[in-house]
């Protein structure tokens, strides 16, 4: 872990949906850095709060749903104090991101390459000159297309040239995955958050993909943050790795110490759920019981329902987040 | 390629044309009665050798499809036979009622778009607000309302009561507007006559409201309902996160998409309009189409009636064409 | 052992979907009682079905005889009398009893027009996306055909060539009308007829026939249900635009639509004799196309607008 400061800092996010049966906390408190050039994997099941960090991080929780506390430092600028205008100069441009799945995020009506290009215009990438809607004269168009292309090349889209006229349904999932981190690292942000991007691919096309982001990161330095409930997925792409459950972070650290020494007993669960090839047949280990309703949680530590090793402390009060002494983050009462 | 799906789409309304032809042709024969006698009925006294003499002319006394023979063939050439009631030949009485009738289909098409297409936008954008369900009670309202009676109210309150707008005809007699292509308004505006402008606009802007009121229920209720569909979509939360201001993100990358079930609607509803107008046409005595489709069916008038109908059905023909065409460049997933 | 074997009559499975439905009567009632709106449209459409039938007990005066000393009355809130509280007409006929009359007329030609081309649109829209070939050819072509035409003038030829009459008004008006039936149910039979149970259905070794009664039918029923209640409130308003030309039921029987065209003639002075009949049409169409919508969310809730 590097010692400068970290890139993008999220601190006590606060994210509330307010529903019928009551406010659902689907962030709660979360704390989070991302360093320059580090490759994150946010981990956990579904519905356990990482898309809409994510979403958060962007502000781009769709209403009713609110930010109700905490920051996001992004190079110490707290992005939820920013005005809307100043926002939607980060998006896009400093922080970008991708999303599940690529047919219904990229625009029917539009041609890829204009939907590539739309980002240049608005960030105003070409030219150095300002932002716009529409290119002007000729040389402002030639040299619109020409970028397009170039990120198209980028992505490994094959004959780009002719891939940028083409309509979305005309893709593959892969190449639309393609198209979409095309249209994200077109203004060269200095972070992609990735949520799930595979989830909705084959297994092959997953691997591709992850190699392109991973290039990304290493010739651009663009951090990512990868979103993910595949713990395996995580594990082969990412330096940290950041587990969430019930829209809280309950262990943070390096991938491998993660992996081989899991410090929280849901971590441990869910690499206890992971059937291993070889070896001797044994029965699966799922973790007993099911994931909290958000609207409701239960008190105190939110897994002590489902953990074999809690006792009676475990079920009130706010559990704190933990530093170990290796820099490891865990939020349980056995380390505390 | 495209000019070719085009050719053959066209190609196409010439065995309908056909079909519709032949239906009206056997229409007319199968009513009972003997279309002489009707028409002598209808016209007066005769002197008798003048029923030999029709019944000749209009070949009643040729076997069926020998009178289908002649028929078709006239109307290849144009002929539309002769109306008996008003003493010309049929294809000239249409050509002159003709263009008041698309005048009025065009005038209501207009009001029922500008009105529709921003309320149906802003309902969707704030949805359940109070604009959103006054418009669409008032949608409710103009889909159940029969347009010979919103003429009459119109006219009630408009032309009695408070005397702004008159309430027949198409013009005022001393506007002294010289006629070029048939269609009033245009005309003043090539000839540059305000008062005649002014007149003719005023003349036409009840009907229009009459007769477009159902159009503008349907299409604002469409557009509504596909544009909140399209405002759910994960391609606006991308555009959001690209930074699109939110303006661009409703009025490009949503309504884009929401045109495509609208415009299907508001192809049935050309047909609706050009349908419709002869019940407007009555209420307001305009001098369309539809006012001369009445007269001549009331008086019997086998030929103008053919002739009207078949008008008719190949303006019908055409507008869907067009309507066609026009959704192909919509909807980049449909290539005719 | 002997073993009795019982079949199952071919129409049964749809027996048991009615059944089923009509033991659910309440949870529908529950249903459009969340509902309100629709619950308020469905009332009043009774209310003017219990008018029509009741008619002779409700209209104080005779529809077509008027007293002409009394011609042109205003409504009881314009100055009239409460004894002809809605006005009367140029012919001294009370408005009030020519409604309600003229509610038999509108809501008969509604109903009949929308069973008979339900009826047959649905069959032959079955028939043709089941068996598909010569027959499904011959009818899509038809129905496109007579899509060319815009609506009214069909209805209008009929009715001036053939004359005045019930039966031809109703043939007027269901010579087109079935066609958006027969698309609906042709559109749901091809669907319908690609998924597994009718497969599954064939290899059992049913016949055509049951299988399109027993196991199609009761699945798009609903759909049809909705797009009668649809077209009724159309087919109410085609059959006023049609007495409003003049077309229709002849006078002296009362209908609404030519009740506002005679209303015209004196717009100038006596505003009701045209608005109030059309006002009429209005609220009923109004109530069914509300009502109508209220059925398709609770039957459908697939093909809600929200």
């Amino acid at each position: 872990m590097s010692e400068q400061k970290p890139l993008l800092e999220i601190r006590n996010l606060t994210t509330v949906f307010p529903t019928r049966r009551g406010p659902v906390r689907a962030v709660s408190g979360l704390d989070l850095t991302l360093a320059r050039g580090e490759l994150l994997g946010l981990v956990g099941e579904s519905g356990c709060g990482k898309s809409v960090s994510m979403l958060s991080v962007l502000r781009l929780v769709s209403y009713p749903g609110r930010i109700v506390a905490g920051q996001i430092l992004l190079e110490g600028e707290d992005l939820l104090a920013l005005p809307m205008s100043a926002m939607r100069q980060v998006r896009g441009r400093r922080i970008s991101m991708i999303f599940q799945d690529p047919m219904a995020t990229l625009n029917p009506a539009f041609r890829v390459g204009d939907q590539i290009a739309e980002s240049l215009r608005i960030h105003g990438m070409l030219n150095g000159s300002g932002p716009s809607l529409w290119p002007f004269g000729k040389a402002r168009a030639e040299a619109e297309r020409k970028r397009v292309v170039e990120l198209l090349e980028e992505v490994r889209i094959a004959v780009p040239w002719e891939a940028r006229r083409r309509y979305p349904h005309e893709f593959s999932g892969g190449m639309q995955q393609r198209a979409l981190i095309a249209i994200a690292v077109s203004c060269q942000p200095q972070v992609l958050l990735a949520d799930e991007p595979t989830t909705a691919l084959d297994v092959t096309i997953q691997a591709q993909i992850m190699d392109l982001l991973r290039r990304l990161n290493q010739e651009h330095g663009t951090s990512i943050i990868l979103v993910t409930h595949n713990l395996g997925l995580a594990a082969t792409f990412c330096q940290n790795i950041a587990v969430m459950y019930a829209g809280r972070l309950v262990e943070k650290g390096p991938t491998d110490a993660v992996i081989e020494d899991p410090k929280h007993p849901y971590t441990r669960g869910l690499l206890e759920c992971i059937p291993k090839l070889g070896g001797k047949r044994e029965p699966l280990h799922p973790i007993p019981g099911n994931v909290p309703d958000l609207a409701d949680l239960p008190a105190g530590c939110a897994f002590h329902p489902r953990c074999e090793r809690a006792h009676d402390a475990c079920q009130e009060g706010e559990i704190p987040l933990v530093t170990l002494e290796d820099g490891r983050q865990v939020r349980c009462l056995l380390y505390v | 390629m495209r000019a070719v799906k085009i050719l053959e789409r066209l190609l196409y309304t010439i065995p309908i044309m056909f079909g519709v032809a032949v239906l009206v042709f056997l229409f007319m024969r199968m009513t009972p009665g003997d279309p002489v006698d009707i028409m002598m009925g209808e016209a007066g006294t005769i002197a008798p050798g003048e029923m030999e003499q029709l019944r000749k002319e209009f070949h009643l006394d040729e076997p069926l499809h020998v009178q289908l023979y002649l028929f078709l063939s006239d109307v290849l050439r144009g002929d539309l036979g002769y109306s008996y009631a008003y003493k010309k030949p049929v294809m000239a009485l249409i050509a002159e009622q003709l263009p008041a009738t698309i005048e009025l289909a065009f005038g209501a098409l207009l009001f029922g778009l500008i009105i529709a297409v921003p309320i149906g936008i802003w309902s969707a954008v704030k949805q359940y607000s109070v604009v959103d369900r006054l418009s669409m009670a008032g949608a409710f309202l103009g889909v159940s309302m029969p347009a010979f009676w919103l003429g009459i109210l119109l006219i009630l309150i408009f032309s009695v009561k408070l005397r702004w707008l008159p309430v027949t005809g198409r013009i005022d007699y001393n506007a002294g507007l010289e006629v070029v292509t048939g269609f009033y308004v245009l005309d003043s505006i090539l000839t540059r006559n305000t008062t005649a402008l002014v007149s003719s606009l005023k003349h036409l802007l009840l009907p229009s409201i009459a007769l477009g009121a159902g159009t503008a229920a349907m299409v604002a209720r469409v557009l509504r309902s596909s544009m909140v569909e399209a405002l759910r979509q994960d391609y606006v939360t991308l555009a959001r996160a690209k930074g699109v201001r939110e303006t661009w993100v409703v009025l490009k990358h949503a309504l884009r998409n929401a045109l495509i079930p609208t415009v299907t609607v508001v192809g049935i509803q050309v047909g609706v309009l050009l349908g419709g107008n002869m019940i407007v046409e009555q209420v307001f005595s305009w001098p369309g189409l539809g006012r001369l489709a009445v007269r001549a069916i009331f008086s019997r008038d086998f030929p103008l009636v053919q002739g009207v109908v078949m008008v008719y059905a190949l303006t019908f023909v055409l507008a869907n064409l067009i309507v066609d065409i026009l959704y192909t460049y919509i909807n980049p997933k449909i290539t005719l | 052992m002997q073993t009795t074997q019982t079949t199952m009559p071919w129409w049964y499975p749809l027996t048991i979907r009615l059944r089923i439905w009509a033991a659910n009567i309440a949870g529908f009632f529950r249903d459009l009682a969340g509902h309100p709106i629709a619950l308020v449209g469905g009332l009043v459409v009774i209310l003017y079905v219990a008018a029509a039938v009741f008619a002779p007990q409700i209209a104080p005066h005779d529809p077509t005889k008027g007293e002409l000393i009394r011609r042109l009355e205003p409504p009881v809130w314009a100055g009239g009398t409460m004894d002809y509280w809605l006005g009367t007409d140029a012919q001294g006929r009370d408005l009030w009893s020519r409604i309600v009359f003229g509610s038999r007329i509108s809501l008969w030609v509604g109903f009949v027009s929308v069973a008979i081309s339900a009826v047959v649109g649905v069959l032959l829209g079955c028939l043709a996306g089941y068996f598909r070939g010569g027959l499904d050819e011959v009818l899509s072509r038809f129905s496109d055909l007579l899509l060319a035409f815009p609506y009214l003038i069909f209805a209008i030829a009929v009715m001036a060539f053939m004359g005045p009459g019930m039966t031809n008004l109703l043939l007027a008006l269901t010579f087109k009308g079935w066609v958006e039936f027969y698309r609906l149910a042709r559109g749901e039979m091809l669907s319908e007829k690609t998924k597994e149970y009718v497969a599954a259905a064939t290899a059992v070794g049913m016949g055509h026939l049951r299988i399109i009664v027993s196991e199609v039918l009761p699945n798009i029923f609903h759909s049809v249900l909705v797009l009668a209640t649809l077209r009724l409130g159309v087919m109410i308003v085609m059959e006023a635009s049609l007495s409003f030309l003049g077309l229709g039921i002849q006078p002296p029987t009362p209908a609404w639509g030519s009740m506002v065209s005679e209303g015209r003639d004196y717009l100038t002075t006596s505003w009701w004799v045209s608005t109030i009949p059309g006002l009429a049409i209005l609220i009923l169409v109004l109530a069914i196309n509300v009502f109508g919508e209220g059925l398709r969310d609770i039957l459908d809730p697939r093909l809600k607008i929200e």
